[in-house]
């Protein structure tokens, strides 16, 4: 009963979730007019591929997400070792100063400098214009250092005891035996870590200066708010109304913006297994 | 376990490769990609400037929705480097980060030799000027002739920052004008009103149409789901009143009687048009004549809602008249366009504005103390509006952004790319011609003229030339427009009388509105002297 | 026995000054790898994050972008008095924190309702389809996602006064109506980022092991006590994290959706700490202003993290 319940509830949680993403992709494979008559669709009117024909054709779309796939694939990849490195010890109680170390992680998560000394940071380091720009200063953040350091506290240290008196070394222990436990965090990260560099652009406005290192999200807000933004500062008849973006161009690039990130979960979620504790500690 | 680690440290390495790799690529700051292809180097210019000198480098900061050039652009640079014997290099930041790049890019210590700012209001600006910057641009105008000839004298005036004779930039001018109504014909036809002749109708009239067209069922669907007036909010998502203009709002002037010399009537205390035009708009608004969602719309949702055919009124641009007139025919086959203005009680038309005036300055380019070559730079910009050039400016080349049919100029099929560099880096005052793009039948150009010309002469100039004084600085002040902008929408959604108004105008005299009027009357007298 | 008893002693007493340096040096000899492992993050840390922070002087300075941040002149906490003199701060200010706290209220618990629920289900494909179709919103971004909103209230032609005027009532105007702001702005909050906070939880939630819950229905458990024996003690410590770390975000109302939603008939309950912030830069620009702000909040930020966490201390879950 109460399974019926819960089935019913979560479906239609998910229909309201699911209804804006059926928005834009109905209104991407639309025509204007149809658009203009029922901005809310959820099923394409007057179904056109002109929309994708069209941002198909230009070459930075595809230039920008190859920026943004080498960004992505490189910062989790060095990220989440990163993290495992640094959370693990933050996570034994043995550690000296680890109360001083965590305030100050804590500390970087509110406090920040603003653009002006990030962007002198960047340049002293000779890494203006550089993809590497786009992927160091999200590396670490201590959002996810404490919740992978959460995870690695709830593991029990029975574990690592029967290693260490195996005579095994710290970093097999934790390579070996706690990595591997820790499926479920690490894949979490990676989500996240990707997400986090997928969706940025504020990185790419400050460090990047060429149209060839545009990432794609960078790329994505161009088409949907660049022309607003202008006209507000501007007058929207001096800017031509040609430059005024339709919106099923706008939706056509969010999707394709999209899609490629809603894959990594999917992906991710075989690592996401109860019980894999089940066997590992005996009595 | 090991699989997993395998994959780990794999892309990792693969990760650190291909930045290694791709960093060396953006790394050059020497090479932004956005630069015409065959270049002047063969120096061979015209006007019989020497083989042996070579091309001017310089860099220009902009600011385009596009950050790449097209064809069409290249191949205007081109004959603009040929002519000028100089070498161009654009830097096209993000539309949508351009005031971080502008920051950044005076934080930086290498400058542009040339800078697009939007507004003279913009703090980068300010700050530039304030340390030293910018260079006054004075000694360099005084032979471009062009630049002297179509650039309204008010948007030099605007530039000139420090209230001395130093301008600080080189405009870049666009048609200052009175924009008035895209109203549906077909609409007017059904409730039987005739459009006159000079397309210019009285207030009640007006009221009239927007009554009609929300109540007369205009569109004979037997639904009454029409409304009159498209509203929308302003840049600070304000809904203003409407129809300044036939309310005489023409920003300040000069006046016969009262405490000051100069007057505007938004903050007048001895007259009272605003409070008519605040009463004008309530009325329409609480009779149901607005679009209810006209708080809420922004400029995109404004033109949808009247291209979808539930308003019949859009305060609107003449030229675009063509994109309209299409977008509309799409969603209503029917669709008629015509151009309506609003006269004032003595039955003349003119212009109002409730903001800032328009002095035609549509941004400007400012000189870097770094140019090495400032003169060459008003060239460039001189020779971009000159007589030899502007008919490629304004409409481009053949085969690129039109082809010939018999004599005349017509749209490519398919439609040609934008050129935003070469259309949108200058432009000369007064010149409606610009506007009447190539896509427009000869009917449709016939339609528009009249309705552009009469934009045009009813423009009333206003003298501020958009002066911000320091008062509008102080805190009391800035709390106070939020007060200011709150109120205003209230009245006019009928929230608050009308008679609420004069405590409004007290309380922003209270709160530094008197010094305000002040600073700008001294501001005005000082300008004015000057001439 | 006593004289060696003595001596020993003696030599403990002789021993307790080197013995505590000797103490350290065996205690990085034996956890020598935590201390290495750290480095590398250390050392990003401090080039990345603590490095930049000298920016935050900007707050105390006439910051002028030309001269630079060392250049400028001192302008001490003129910034801050500004702030405090401004009467519109405070009302500001409550704004900020009505929003978050109802954000907080509201916003917090559905993720772990979602993610409880999503933990019962049985049916491994609808879990899986489910939890993807649930964090799509987050995706898409606030401009679109408030046209949508916008789209959906219309007085005019919105869906919900469809229904409203149906029913024979005059449509309502939601957005133009402070009583309505944060319902609005809340829920939206929720619709976009309810099903990704989910995945945290879910994650959490795989650790917990499956034999109490073995054993809890061989004592006769139900589901729902299940529910709040097992499963939710097992995600305490993420839930307690979570909820700190929320804390230091007690001022931070996320511009975007704000801006995009507001306008000025609902400024009284709308204009929060960030959009005040945003039109007084438009008009004064004074950059080391917008600095002293993030200032201001990431202070309140921090002090509400460490109470928050005091608190946590009590419950055995504190993150440090």
């Amino acid at each position: 009963m109460l399974d019926v319940i819960n089935y019913t509830l979560i479906t239609l949680i998910c229909v309201v979730m699911l209804y804006p993403f059926m928005n834009v992709v109905s209104v991407s494979l639309s025509s204007y007019s149809s658009y203009v008559q029922n901005p809310l669709m959820v099923w394409p009117e007057d179904v056109t591929l002109g929309a994708y024909k069209e941002i198909m054709k230009s070459g930075m779309l595809w230039r920008s997400y190859a920026n943004t796939i080498i960004v992505t694939v490189s910062g989790v990849g060095i990220g989440i070792l990163l993290y495992i490195l640094t959370a693990y010890p933050l996570s034994k109680k043995v550690l000296k100063g680890r109360r001083t170390l965590m305030l100050l992680i804590v500390f970087t998560m509110l406090f920040n400098g603003g653009l002006i000394p990030n962007f002198y940071l960047m340049r002293s380091l000779d890494m203006l214009d550089t993809l590497a720009s786009l992927v160091l200063p999200a590396l670490l953040t201590g959002f996810n250092l404490i919740l992978m350091k959460n995870f690695f506290e709830s593991l029990p240290e029975e574990i690592e005891e029967a290693a260490r008196i195996d005579g095994a070394s710290d970093p097999y222990i934790l390579f070996r035996i706690v990595v591997p436990l820790s499926k479920p965090i690490i894949a979490t990260l990676c989500l996240f870590a990707a997400v986090g560099y997928w969706n940025n652009f504020f990185n790419a406005i400050v460090y990047i200066r060429s149209p060839d290192n545009w990432p794609l999200m960078l790329y994505l807000r161009e088409v949907i708010e660049g022309a607003s933004t202008m006209a507000r500062s501007a007058n929207a008849a001096e800017m031509g109304e040609e430059m005024m973006t339709s919106e099923t161009i706008k939706y056509a690039t969010l999707v394709l913006v999209m899609i490629p990130i809603l894959c990594v979960y999917p992906f991710l979620q075989k690592y996401f297994v109860k019980g894999i504790m089940l066997g590992s500690v005996k009595g | 376990m090991q699989s997993k680690h395998k994959i780990l440290f794999g892309s990792m390495m693969a990760g650190m490769l291909l930045l290694a790799a791709c960093s060396g690529n953006g790394g050059n700051p020497a090479s932004p990609s956005a630069q015409p292809s065959a270049s002047a180097q063969n120096g061979n210019a015209q006007g019989g400037k020497t083989q042996d000198e070579a091309p001017v480098e310089i860099k220009i900061m902009a600011n385009y929705t596009k950050p790449e050039l097209t064809d069409s652009d290249k191949k205007f640079i081109e004959e603009i480097e040929k002519l000028n014997n100089v070498k161009l290099n654009f830097e096209i930041p993000p539309a949508t980060g351009y005031s971080e790049q502008l920051q950044l890019m005076l934080a930086s210590g290498t400058y542009p030799d040339v800078v697009m700012f939007t507004d003279t209001a913009n703090q980068s600006f300010q700050n530039a000027v304030k340390d030293g910057l910018l260079i006054p641009v004075n000694e360099y105008i005084e032979n471009a002739e062009y630049l002297r000839q179509y650039t309204y004298q008010a948007s030099w005036d605007q530039l000139k920052m420090n209230q001395d004779d130093n301008i600080y930039g080189i405009p870049r001018t666009s048609v200052v004008r009175n924009d008035a109504y895209f109203v549906r014909q077909d609409w007017l036809d059904k409730i039987g009103f005739e459009v006159p002749a000079d397309f210019a109708v009285t207030l009640d009239e007006f009221a009239y149409i927007l009554e009609q067209f929300t109540k007369g069922d205009p569109d004979g669907n037997q639904k009454n789901d029409t409304y009159g007036y498209g509203g929308a909010y302003n840049g600070n998502k304000v809904l203003d009143p409407i129809v300044p203009g036939a309310f005489n709002l023409t920003g300040w002037q000069a006046v016969e009687s009262g405490e000051y010399a100069y007057m505007n009537p938004l903050y007048d205390r001895n007259g009272d048009n605003f409070k008519k035009a605040l009463e004008f708009s309530a009325r329409m608004y609480t009779s149901g004549y607005f679009d209810p969602d006209s708080a809420t719309n922004d400029y995109s949702k404004q033109r949808e809602r009247f291209v979808k055919g539930l308003t019949g009124v859009f305060p609107g641009f003449s030229g675009h008249y063509d994109r309209l007139i299409n977008d509309l025919k799409q969603t209503n086959a029917d669709a008629e366009l015509t151009y309506l203005f609003v006269k004032n009680e003595n039955g003349e038309v003119k212009g109002g504005s409730l903001a800032a005036s328009s002095t035609g300055l549509w941004g400007f380019w400012g000189i870097t103390s770094t140019a090495k070559n400032p003169q060459k730079i008003v060239d460039v910009l001189n020779s971009w509006i000159s007589d030899d050039m502007w008919d490629k400016t304004a409409k481009g080349y053949e085969g690129l952004d039109y082809v010939v049919v018999g004599d005349k100029k017509a749209p490519t099929d398919p439609p040609a790319v934008v050129a935003e560099v070469r259309q949108s880096t200058m432009r000369r005052a007064n010149d409606t011609s610009f506007f009447l793009t190539v896509s427009l039948t000869d009917e449709q150009r016939a339609k528009i003229v009249p309705w552009l010309e009469k934009s045009i002469e009813t423009v009333v100039p206003a003298k501020d030339n958009a002066f911000i004084p320091e008062a509008a600085k102080k805190p009391d002040f800035m709390d106070y427009t939020k007060t200011w902008q709150q109120t205003i929408m209230q009245i006019i959604m009928g929230e608050k009388p009308v008679s609420e108004f004069d405590n409004l105008l007290e309380g922003w005299y209270k709160n530094g509105g008197g010094d305000y009027v002040q600073q700008m009357n001294d501001y005005i007298t000082k300008m004015e002297s000057s001439k | 026995m006593q004289h060696m008893e003595a001596a020993a002693s003696a030599g403990a007493h002789q021993r307790s000054q080197p013995s505590r340096r000797e103490d350290f040096m065996k205690h990085m000899v034996r956890y020598k790898w935590l201390y290495l492992f750290l480095v590398p993050g250390c050392l990003y840390l401090l080039i990345f994050k603590y490095i930049p922070m000298f920016g935050i002087m900007i707050a105390f300075k006439d910051f002028s972008l030309v001269r630079g941040i060392w250049a400028s002149s001192w302008i001490g906490f003129e910034n801050f008095e500004y702030l405090i003199r401004s009467a519109d701060f405070y009302k500001v200010l409550r704004n900020s924190l009505i929003l978050s706290f109802y954000h907080l209220a509201f916003g917090f618990p559905v993720p772990i309702i979602l993610a409880l629920m999503l933990n019962e289900v049985r049916n491994m494909i609808f879990k899986r389809v489910s939890q993807t179709l649930l964090y799509l919103p987050h995706f898409i971004s606030w401009v679109v996602l408030s046209g949508m909103v916008i789209n959906f209230l219309s007085p005019s032609t919105g869906p919900i006064n469809f229904i409203i005027k149906e029913m024979g009532f005059d449509p309502i105007p939601f957005l133009l109506k402070p009583e309505y702001f944060r319902t609005i702005l809340v829920s939206a909050e929720i619709w976009k980022g309810a099903g990704w906070g989910t995945i945290i939880y879910l994650a959490a939630m795989t650790g917990i092991d499956p034999s109490l819950y073995e054993s809890a229905k061989l004592d006769g458990a139900s589901r729902l006590q299940q529910i709040r024996y097992i499963t939710l003690p097992g995600i305490a410590s993420t839930i307690t994290v979570l909820l700190v770390l929320q804390m230091g975000h007690v001022l931070d109302n996320g511009f975007e959706q704000v801006f995009l939603l507001y306008n000025p008939a609902t400024y009284e309950v709308a204009d929060v700490i960030e959009t005040y912030t945003y039109r007084i830069g438009l008009i004064d620009g004074r950059m080391s202003f917008a600095a002293a702000v993030g200032l201001f909040k990431a202070a309140v930020g921090l002090v509400m993290v460490l109470a928050a966490n005091r608190v946590a201390r009590l419950f055995g879950n504190q993150l440090w």
